[in-house]
């Protein structure tokens, strides 16, 4: 089937319109995956067929609502443990009130060596001056897979920042659609991804700027090694009318073998004059010079990788607000690296 | 059903010299696409059979394919409502005197005998489908230097042609290749020996001067071993109010420790179709320069493809593009790294004003084996005002871990900051503006002959005109 579906089509050639993958499509089985820390929130099962601009649709999925209206100062914790056959599709609404804030971290990880299934549909609307982050974390197995889409409308003066924490699974495909529509509305995209073995990591991240003096702001680090694969498409499109606005999509990927492949598409579309929009994207392997640095202060070449793999996904990891879980994530890319 | 509904103004539209149109006789004219008309064509250029052969299987391929489903729109072309053969001259001449007055009188208005003299080492004039003139001069010749017109290179080299002939771009590349495949008709043949140097450029010209009509040129160039060409390629037509069509195609072999700088200035009426394919192998330690300007045309997609296929080969493209009223100019580039140590470093500059769009689609690859490769892809995009589109759309693909690849790109308009020193100086905001989109633009000028960046000026200024200059 044909996934991830690149909104402006370019030449065939290049094999990035699309992603042309088979998924196992199966019937929902949450069987108690998720708990939650922190806040009130409703399930339901539902049976109308679930969309997302992703390409896949399941007749069957899980419904989560979580209303916030508060300021919470610590982070809403929702945690997903996948065993045995679990596959989950879920939808997660998170309604950000009239000047609230809250932080969430959403952590999937696998809890043996079974093959899991997680596909979330994310939706988000953010009132005007509302504040918030959801992160994510992808520490599923390495045979599983992995499938979200991000979707968001962020009103007047509101800020949301998503954090992708991308390690785990084989096969992992993101899609995002996320709207600036109001005065000063900001979305902040931050996504750190390692690939190892033969993982297929696939993007197609859609920004739009539509509001008077709007940010888009989408951040994307990443490292492939062994046979692994990634192609990223990253929209950034400032509608008409959306004077003043800052649209900026970074992207950069290391290389740690020659039979990984990397494959960009950061796209820039611009229909306003007032604007300053940006990309930049570089790719290749370890600068030798800071790598014949830290071997001359005494550490081996497997060590500086290591560190030189982490100081680039720094920034985004700082943005889990869970020290454990930080901590988790970072012994975890050691051990990937 | 064909839409030739191009926009109005056009109608009064002023390109001054350009827009000289000539009424010189017309010898023959063929509409539409045929293989009736392929065959008319191959005879009267006396082709040998495997030019015929070429030119029947594009046919074939042309009503097989499809048009792209990305890029601008173009179904709205009716290949048989196009003029797609114009004969205009018998014979090609070898001096100006010769040319008959009609057709001589344009390339008079557009300086081209006067460059000929004062900077060229040879000089080439195409008219509709007819190759009108073609000079070189006496001591290039006796040092085995070709310069000729395509056609007659195929009867005079045709093993040399033969060799080269769809090598670069092959005929199923895609539908509009295969349609110039079908009805090309003049253009030029250079060949630089081996260890030979041009101390002065080439240039041949392109006027595309009958309404309604296709022009089909074919370029090959193959320069040899440590040698150097500089190869000048102006284009230009006048505005009508019906669709023309442009359909060449350039193919380019840089041998090892060659250089080539290809530049170019398609300067097309905006009631114009440019679908234009160029493409270009270099080998070891050998040098492709890229000067591109993109002005005229009511739709172009042009994306040169430069393949790195020898060690430490080079590739360096300058590009600018103006899109105004009506105008959807769809431009860009392609790399391919196949050999370590290659490199290449591309800075293309873009302006919309007046709801005119431009993209810019770069694509490049590189292959497992390009070790040691560096690629520097800049671009900047202009807009001067809400109405036009400016959209970068790359796709780089690496498969290879050890290079340098980084890409950058930004879009703006005008920086109120400038406007307002350079009014503190004296100026009125619109002569500021204009100074703004010059400097802009100037990086790229420097890059052309004095001749053609005098004209890239004056392009500009033409497309500022009723706005902002």
């Amino acid at each position: 089937m044909k996934l991830n579906e690149l909104r402006l089509k370019t030449t065939n050639g290049f094999k990035v319109n699309n992603l042309d993958i088979d998924i196992d499509i199966q019937e929902l089985n949450t069987d108690k995956l998720y708990e939650v820390n922190g806040i009130e929130v409703s399930q339901s099962i539902k049976n109308s067929s679930i969309t997302s601009n992703i390409g896949l649709t399941y007749s069957k999925y899980l419904e989560l609502t979580i209303t916030v209206d508060n300021i919470y100062s610590n982070p809403i914790l929702v945690n997903y443990n996948f065993s045995n056959d679990n596959y989950l599709v879920s939808k997660v609404i998170i309604n950000f009130e009239k000047d609230s804030k809250a932080d969430f971290i959403f952590n999937y990880k696998s809890a043996d060596s079974n093959k899991h299934f997680n596909y979330l549909v994310e939706e988000i609307n953010a009132k005007e001056y509302s504040t918030g982050s959801i992160t994510y974390i992808n520490n599923l197995n390495n045979i599983s897979t992995n499938i979200m889409s991000f979707n968001d409308t962020v009103l007047e003066n509101a800020s949301i920042t998503h954090n992708l924490i991308d390690i785990g699974g084989s096969i992992r495909i993101y899609n995002s659609d996320l709207n600036s529509i109001s005065y000063n509305s900001q979305n902040y995209f931050n996504n750190m991804y390692l690939g190892k073995d033969n993982d297929i990591i696939d993007i197609n991240y859609d920004m739009k700027n539509k509001g008077i003096s709007s940010i888009n702001n989408l951040k994307v680090e990443g490292c492939l090694k062994d046979n692994s694969k990634k192609v990223f498409r990253g929209i950034v499109d400032f509608i008409e009318g959306c004077t003043k606005s800052t649209g900026i999509e970074n992207e950069n990927c290391i290389l740690l073998s020659d039979k990984a492949i990397s494959r960009s598409v950061p796209m820039l579309l611009c229909h306003e004059e007032d604007v300053v929009g940006a990309h930049g994207e570089s790719t290749g392997k370890i600068n030798e010079d800071t790598l014949f640095y830290l071997m001359s202060r005494g550490m081996s070449k497997e060590e500086s990788t290591k560190l030189i793999v982490l100081s680039n996904f720094n920034s985004i990891i700082n943005e889990i607000k869970d020290e454990t879980i930080k901590e988790e994530i970072i012994k975890e890319i050691e051990n990937l690296v | 059903m064909a839409k030739t509904n191009v926009d109005n103004y056009l109608d009064n539209e002023t390109r001054n010299i350009y827009n000289t149109k000539s009424n010189n006789e017309v010898l023959d004219i063929k509409y539409g696409l045929t293989e009736d008309i392929i065959r008319q064509i191959s005879k009267e250029k006396n082709e040998p059979d495997w030019v015929l052969d070429i030119r029947l299987k594009a046919l074939k391929l042309f009503y097989e394919l499809s048009d792209p489903d990305w890029g601008p729109d173009i179904s709205y072309l009716d290949i048989n409502k196009i003029a797609t053969y114009v004969k205009s001259i018998d014979k090609e001449k070898r001096t100006w005197e010769e040319v008959p007055d009609e057709i001589k009188d344009v390339f008079d208005k557009l300086g081209i005998p006067e460059s000929e003299k004062e900077a060229l080492a040879g000089s080439g004039a195409q008219f509709d489908s007819s190759t009108v003139y073609h000079n070189l001069t006496e001591d290039l010749k006796k040092s085995g230097v070709i310069y000729t017109s395509f056609d007659e290179a195929l009867r005079e080299y045709p093993e040399l042609v033969k060799e080269y002939f769809t090598k670069a771009v092959p005929i199923m590349d895609h539908k509009y290749i295969a349609l110039h495949y079908a009805l090309f008709s003049g253009g030029s043949f250079v060949y630089i020996p081996k260890d030979t140097e041009l101390d002065r450029p080439l240039q041949s010209y392109f006027r595309l001067n009958a309404k309604g009509a296709g022009q089909f040129e074919h370029t090959l160039i193959i320069v040899d071993e440590n040698s150097k060409l500089q190869f000048i390629e102006g284009c230009s037509a006048p505005g009508y109010n019906e669709l023309n069509l442009h359909a060449g195609c350039v193919e380019l072999f840089v041998k090892k420790n060659a250089f080539l700088r290809f530049s170019t200035i398609e300067n097309w009426s905006k009631n114009m179709l440019n679908l234009n394919t160029k493409k270009c192998f270099v080998e070891e330690n050998g040098k492709i320069e890229w000067i591109m300007g993109s002005f005229g045309s009511k739709v172009s997609m042009l994306y040169p493809l430069s393949v790195l296929n020898g060690p430490y080969a080079s590739c360096e493209f300058t590009n600018i593009s103006f899109a105004g009223k009506g105008q959807n100019l769809d431009t860009g580039l392609k790399i391919i790294h196949n050999a370590p140590h290659t490199t290449s470093v591309v800075d293309s500059k873009s302006i919309s004003k007046d709801g005119g769009i431009c993209t810019f689609r770069s694509n490049v690859l590189v292959k497992p084996n390009a070790s040691k490769s560096k690629l520097s892809i800049s671009c900047e995009s202009l807009m001067l005002d809400s109405e036009s589109r400016s959209d970068t759309i790359p796709v780089d693909t690496i498969q290879c871990d050890d290079v340098e690849f980084a890409h950058e790109a930004t879009v703006g308009k005008i920086s109120d900051e400038a406007i307002y020193y350079l009014e503190t100086r004296g100026m009125s905001e619109l002569e500021a503006k204009s100074l703004i989109v010059r400097g802009f633009a100037e990086p790229i000028a420097k890059a052309f002959p004095v001749e053609y960046a005098v004209e890239m000026n004056r392009l500009i200024e033409l497309e500022l005109e009723g706005t902002i200059g």
